[in-house]
């Protein structure tokens, strides 16, 4: 993205909230990789945090990140950011068998020097660890690790999600029931520290229409302009046939299509046919719209949606502080299983 | 007169650094910069403070005219003059070295 251009959207970015007497601005950049072009989050931070001073207005920035830049860097986004969400899978084995650099040469080091420094710093580090089939065994090894070296904020467990690249690579998402039973014996770990245990589509602190941008009104612009609501690529969302284009950056303003935007908010806020009997679509708002297509028949669950259940239930259960329940019932495999594809959570529907 | 030609150096380059006894520390509206040793401390806003945190990271010195002409919409040579004068300011007040002296 040009500087020109990101001045642009960050002046019709202002402009909204302006008309909206917002008190608050939130800017986030993600990829991709944000730090290949660093020009564009030196200039975009600096010029925003002006424009929100000008206006008394609180601003909040959040980057996702691999962490490959200059320790330089890293301070500077520490002292910048208030959340830096880092991709770090592991220990090095896992890091670098999982995110080699495509030069081949180790980067583990220099990922591992950031996430201290930024750990050291006032921005909220969370610490994100992509879990595939081979990793799945080793999440509260990777817990521990990160407890002793880092002080994130949150750690956020997610599955590999399969593509051509990640199957190429050797890496498949982790069973629903090892990932469930893993997760929960980390967040033990976690929550004893004090860090939060994430999995994006079961927290169940809150209940969610969406657990994503898309039906949030989250602008989301791209180095030429476009302005969408979903970060995946545009080629994503069309071959799901979805339609997330919301339009353009033109003279200095956001030109927007009513009818995408009334759709996309429709879309957000209906239940997907496929949910209406399971009781975690309050907290996984039936999931990413272009990855899980939520127009299955009912109660037909694919393996995102079985581990979301297995581990809603261990969350519900920590929650009410039945943790030696949620542990006895992981060990129960069948038990597991019966509730991962029982068709219907209404109580009356229940055998 | 165009930009690059404003941009042409006529002066020889001095190589500056940061003292040795220098901290600093970024509030959200501001960097102060505490010179330990000499008990200077200056409180940095504005392009100033943009500055002084684009070079923290090794940004060259046509980096941060390119983002400060962009930030200010000024020309090139406008910007490279600020960015000159701040550097002074910063040397005067004891902040930055002469790398040349002190190797």
């Amino acid at each position: 993205m040009s500087l020109p251009m990101v001045k642009q959207v960050i002046d019709a970015y202002f402009e909204i909230l302006d008309e909206e007497k917002s008190e608050r601005a939130d800017i986030q950049f993600f990829g991709g990789e944000p730090f290949y072009s660093p020009e564009v989050v030196y200039f975009s931070v600096v010029y925003a945090r002006r424009k929100a001073e000008e206006r008394a207005m609180d601003i909040h920035f959040e980057v996702t990140t691999n962490g490959i830049f200059s320790a330089d860097v890293a301070a500077w986004v520490a002292d910048h950011f208030d959340a830096v969400i880092l991709s770090l899978d592991g220990p090095m084995d896992i890091q670098e068998s999982q995110r080699p650099a495509r030069n081949g040469k180790p980067v583990f080091p220099i990922v591992y020097n950031n996430a201290k420094i930024i750990s050291s710093g006032s921005a909220d580090l969370i610490l994100r660890s992509c879990i595939s089939q081979k990793t799945a065994r080793r999440i509260m090894e990777i817990t521990a690790w990160i407890v002793e070296e880092f002080h994130p904020k949150a750690v956020c467990f997610e599955s590999v999600h399969p593509t051509g690249q990640s199957k190429k690579a050797g890496l498949f998402p982790p069973g629903p029931v090892e990932f469930a039973r893993q997760f929960h014996a980390s967040a033990r770990i976690l929550e004893a520290h004090g860090i939060a245990a994430v999995h994006s589509t079961t927290d169940v602190s809150i209940c969610r229409t969406t657990i994503c941008p898309v039906g949030r009104n989250a602008l989301i612009i791209s180095p030429d302009g476009a302005v969408d609501a979903c970060y995946l690529p545009e080629k994503a969302w069309r071959d799901a046939g979805l339609e997330f284009r919301l339009g353009k950056v033109r003279a200095g303003k956001f030109d927007i299509n009513e009818n995408v935007l009334q759709g996309i908010r429709r879309l957000a806020n209906g239940d997907k046919p496929s949910c209406v009997n399971c009781l975690c679509r309050y907290h996984c708002a039936g999931g990413c719209h272009v990855r899980q297509n939520g127009n299955r028949s009912i109660g037909r669950y694919d393996n995102t949606c079985m581990q979301t259940r297995l581990v809603t239930i261990t969350n519900l259960l920590r929650r009410l502080n039945e943790n030696d329940l949620a542990t006895e019932w992981l060990t129960d495999e069948a038990a597991m299983a019966r509730f991962a594809c029982q068709s219907s959570d209404h109580i009356s529907e229940m055998a | 007169m165009n930009d690059e030609s404003q941009l042409r150096q006529t002066t020889p380059s001095v190589r500056l650094h940061t003292t040795r006894n220098l901290y600093w520390v970024r509030d959200a509206n501001f960097t102060l910069v505490i010179e330990e040793e000499k008990d200077v401390t200056k409180r940095l806003e504005g392009d100033a403070a943009a500055l002084w945190g684009w070079l923290s990271m090794g940004l060259s010195l046509s980096q941060c005219v390119r983002l400060l002409s962009a930030m200010n919409n000024m020309p090139s040579a406008e910007a490279a003059s600020e960015i000159n004068q701040h550097l002074r300011a910063w040397q005067e007040a004891g902040l930055l070295e002469d790398g040349s002296q002190t190797q």
